[in-house]
């Protein structure tokens, strides 16, 4: 089959030039005002001179209400308290450090209390690494690419990266002023989130939703809400209770990690690093009793007693229930879990915790 | 080395001119060095079972050639059968037999402690191992006569392209092109281009995101609902589809660029009215190898009903323990088989006159859905789970929060194969009509990269069919 006349060689030659360059440049025009507004995270509205911030995994995204923290404290300490929560799925210590870096060195976050889960009061695994091992998580390399600056390569390229990890952050860091390269990830997302919702929309008319979650889970920072994904989720959790040989290594030297720089860049800039218990459903707190844990913990309470940094410790008294997939809170329970923790967040900063005063 | 991934990119870019600036001897050479370094890049300790492969078939095929005493020339057969069939058995099946056996003997109140291969699968060992058997028996049954090069023999034997996963070509086929000199091309060039990148687009867009219903709902012993299992199956078609078809593809454009054409290993297979048109358009270089070389030999269809049936369920049954070492396997095998004799069954009683546009179309949704019931157990991780997907899609019709994303996936996928394919059928030569077409060729091309760019998952998967 041919369409038309064949081409003048000139055209045939320049089309392969022309073509690719305004479908570059409408895909990337497309990127820039679909997709600007696409990755909250960090976002500079929220983030901006805000005095409290929430960093940690997707069990902090969906287990604290900034908002509601932000009206209890706010209430206590008779002015507006601005709290962003940060938290996310895949995010690393790395990725908070670069990204808070950013904002403290922009003058955009001054002085801010930066609060960090523990789980067992010991930082969770991705949020313990030291500047030698993996920067972040492999199914999110964009997370790190667009915190990084020219200065971080090099550390970057010495750390314990594969070729295909640099490769991925490297390609997209590369790309970091193209929409269409360093939302890569967000557009794919985008695509096929509201794509299904549009679609379950669609089956809505015809067979209405008879099985819904029924989770009461935020989406928030990557938690999947669907019901495979929930017991997906589920089912991973209580896999790991079979799980008996439960292995972990013993860090010795907490000075050595990313926290420890984390922590020092945000009291050298005058904020106040803090740390929170965050709740955890059984399947998890049996981690806590062993042999290795318990020496992390020792080990860990003499750094944050030497880092000079607090630890909030309460029982918000959820069971399982409140973990509809067993890993992250319920809308109900993180109400409750910021509702508490709000309070004594408050009660710090009345008490004139150093650093916690207005 | 994947071929979806920058290193081969390089590698092949590399060889690539290498092979364009020498003669044919060079060039042969070329590929050879090539070819094992490609595989050795996987485990270069199973480059060894590649050597042996080559120097027993070279050696079998020259003295099977000088023989006439039938005995002698039987003797170099199994010779070379033991070899091929022994390294398959050792390395993909033992551990295969030993716990099934382990098992059987546990179910009688036997205890057996059971010895275990801690080897990895060598990629690709069933294609090759085929190929030259294909050599020796050719030779066996004098259609073939040996090639005079050990050089040349091992190229065919490792050749880079089609070492891994295919197409299994036949040496009647792909060694007189390994012989004779090689001209290249602008046409043949953009042939071969074009392929690479329509089976990488296959292979990124298609399979590796139809792979995340499939992984996401398979990671589950049951489905949330009926319909998300049904969809699960219908994204695993197009996965595998995309992903092996993709593959083929790919390695068919990276020949044509080396001046060597491969055989056509899919040709639409889902648009297949019955089972035997299914197999005459799926993984066409095994099922003709397998007609060739196991049912024929088994007698065919020249002993009687019954025999033919029991050939082509024992040739079905095999080729699904071709495909792995679990019984799962060896089900899907026989349920081909089984419905392969069904189909031969009912057209020998009732033989079809040409069917209407309408019943046509029923057909080949009717067939697409058995495929479909194969694949379930093609994909389940056990027999459990196979049941309890059935079971679901007939017990459980209710619409989970769940099943729109999977469906927008697998309408969007599909609509983007069909969309594709369909313009691949309906220009005689897609690479010479891009020229042609006024902006066309650019925008589709611009088009198929840009959506790789955007839609390729972070992690992209390896090739479903390496492993077998």
């Amino acid at each position: 089959m041919k369409l038309g006349r064949p081409m003048k060689p000139k055209w045939r030659t320049l089309q392969w030039i022309i073509i690719p360059v305004i479908m570059i440049i409408a895909v990337e025009g497309v990127a820039r005002v679909g997709l600007s507004n696409y990755e909250e995270w960090y976002d500079s509205s929220a983030t901006h001179n805000a005095d409290i911030v929430f960093i940690g995994s997707s069990r902090v995204a969906s287990g604290i209400n900034a908002p509601l923290v932000s009206q209890v404290v706010s209430d206590e300490v008779e002015y507006r308290v601005k709290v962003t929560n940060q938290g996310r799925g895949g995010s690393t210590i790395v990725t908070h450090y670069l990204e808070l870096r950013e904002l403290i060195e922009s003058g955009r976050l001054e002085q801010p209390i930066v609060l960090l889960e523990l789980a067992g009061e010991v930082p969770a695994p991705l949020m313990r690494g030291t500047w030698d091992e993996r920067w972040f998580h492999p199914k999110f390399p964009s997370l790190l690419a667009r915190a990084m600056t020219g200065d971080d390569v090099d550390p970057f390229l010495e750390a314990d990266h594969s070729r295909s990890e640099r490769f991925a952050v490297l390609s997209r860091y590369a790309f970091n002023n193209s929409d269409l390269i360093s939302f890569k990830d967000g557009w794919r997302d985008l695509f096929f989130d509201r794509g299904g919702k549009a679609t379950g929309d669609v089956l809505d008319l015809f067979l209405p939703t008879t099985k819904g979650d029924g989770s009461g889970l935020s989406d928030a920072g990557g938690v999947a809400t669907d019901a495979a994904g929930v017991e997906r989720a589920r089912e991973l959790a209580l896999e790991r209770l079979e799980n008996e040989s439960r292995t972990g290594v013993v860090l010795d030297d907490w000075n050595a990690t990313v926290l420890a720089s984390l922590v020092q860049l945000v009291h050298d800039n005058g904020g106040r690093f803090v740390f929170f218990q965050m709740p955890v459903s059984s399947v998890f707190e049996i981690d806590f009793e062993t042999d290795v844990h318990k020496e992390n913990r020792t080990n860990f309470a003499s750094s944050m007693n030497e880092w000079g940094t607090p630890l909030i410790e309460f029982d918000p008294g959820l069971d399982d229930e409140s973990f509809p997939d067993l890993w992250h809170l319920g809308k109900d329970g993180a109400d409750i879990t910021s509702e508490q923790l709000g309070e004594l967040l408050a009660q710090m900063i009345a008490a004139g915790e150093p650093g916690l005063t207005e | 080395m994947l071929f979806n991934s920058f290193i081969f990119a390089g590698f092949f870019v590399v060889v690539l001119a290498l092979y364009r600036l020498v003669g044919h001897d060079w060039q042969n050479r070329l590929l050879l060095v090539a070819s094992y370094v490609f595989y050795a890049a996987w485990d270069w300790r199973f480059c060894s079972l590649l050597l042996i492969s080559t120097v027993v078939d070279y050696y079998v095929g020259g003295r099977l050639h000088t023989t006439d005493d039938e005995r002698s020339r039987k003797r170099l057969l199994r010779l070379s059968m033991m070899t091929n069939l022994g390294i398959l058995a050792t390395f993909k099946y033992f551990n295969f037999f030993i716990d099934s056996a382990t098992s059987l003997l546990s179910s009688v109140g036997l205890d057996a402690s059971s010895p275990v291969l801690k080897v990895a699968l060598p990629v690709g060992i069933s294609f090759y191992t085929f190929q030259t058997m294909s050599y020796t028996i050719d030779i066996y049954r004098r259609r073939l006569e040996p090639v005079d090069s050990i050089r040349d023999f091992a190229v065919f034997v490792a050749y880079f392209p089609q070492l891994v996963a295919g197409p299994i070509e036949r040496a009647s086929n792909l060694l007189p092109r390994i012989q004779r000199d090689r001209a290249h091309s602008r046409q043949q060039d953009l042939e071969g281009l074009w392929l690479m990148l329509w089976g990488l687009f296959k292979k990124i867009v298609i399979a590796d995101n139809a792979a995340i219903v499939v992984n996401e709902v398979f990671a589950s012993d049951t489905p949330s609902s009926g319909f998300v299992g049904l969809v699960a199956v219908y994204a695993f078609a197009l996965q595998i589809y995309c992903d092996f078809s993709g593959y083929s593809d790919i390695a068919r454009g990276a020949s044509k660029l080396l001046g060597i054409e491969l055989m056509l290993n899919f040709e639409m297979p889902y648009r297949s009215q019955n089972p035997s048109e299914f197999w005459r358009r799926w993984h066409i270089s095994l099922s003709t190898w397998l007609r060739d070389y196991l049912y024929i030999p088994l007698g065919g269809n020249r002993g009687g009903e019954l025999l033919t049936y029991r050939n082509l369920l024992l040739t079905m049954t095999i080729g699904g323990l071709w495909h792995g070492a679990a019984w799962t396997f060896v089900a899907w095998g026989m349920f081909h088989g089984l419905w392969l004799g069904a189909h031969r069954y009912l057209s020998e009683k009732r033989p079809a006159a040409s069917p209407t546009p309408v019943l046509r179309l029923l057909k080949q949704i009717g067939t697409f859905h058995m495929v479909c019931v194969g694949w379930l157990f093609f994909r389940a991780e056990s027999f459990g789970q196979v049941f309890n997907f059935l079971e679901t899609m007939v017990l459980d019709l209710t619409i989970t929060s769940d099943l729109g994303r999977y469906v927008f996936i697998v309408v969007v996928l599909s609509a983007a194969l069909l969309l594709l394919e369909g313009w691949h059928r309906s220009v005689d030569d897609p690479s010479a009509s891009l020229g042609w077409h006024r902006g066309l060729g650019p925008t589709i091309v611009t088009g198929l990269v840009l959506t790789m760019i955007v839609l390729a998952p972070p992690a992209g998967g390896q090739f479903i069919y390496f492993q077998f």
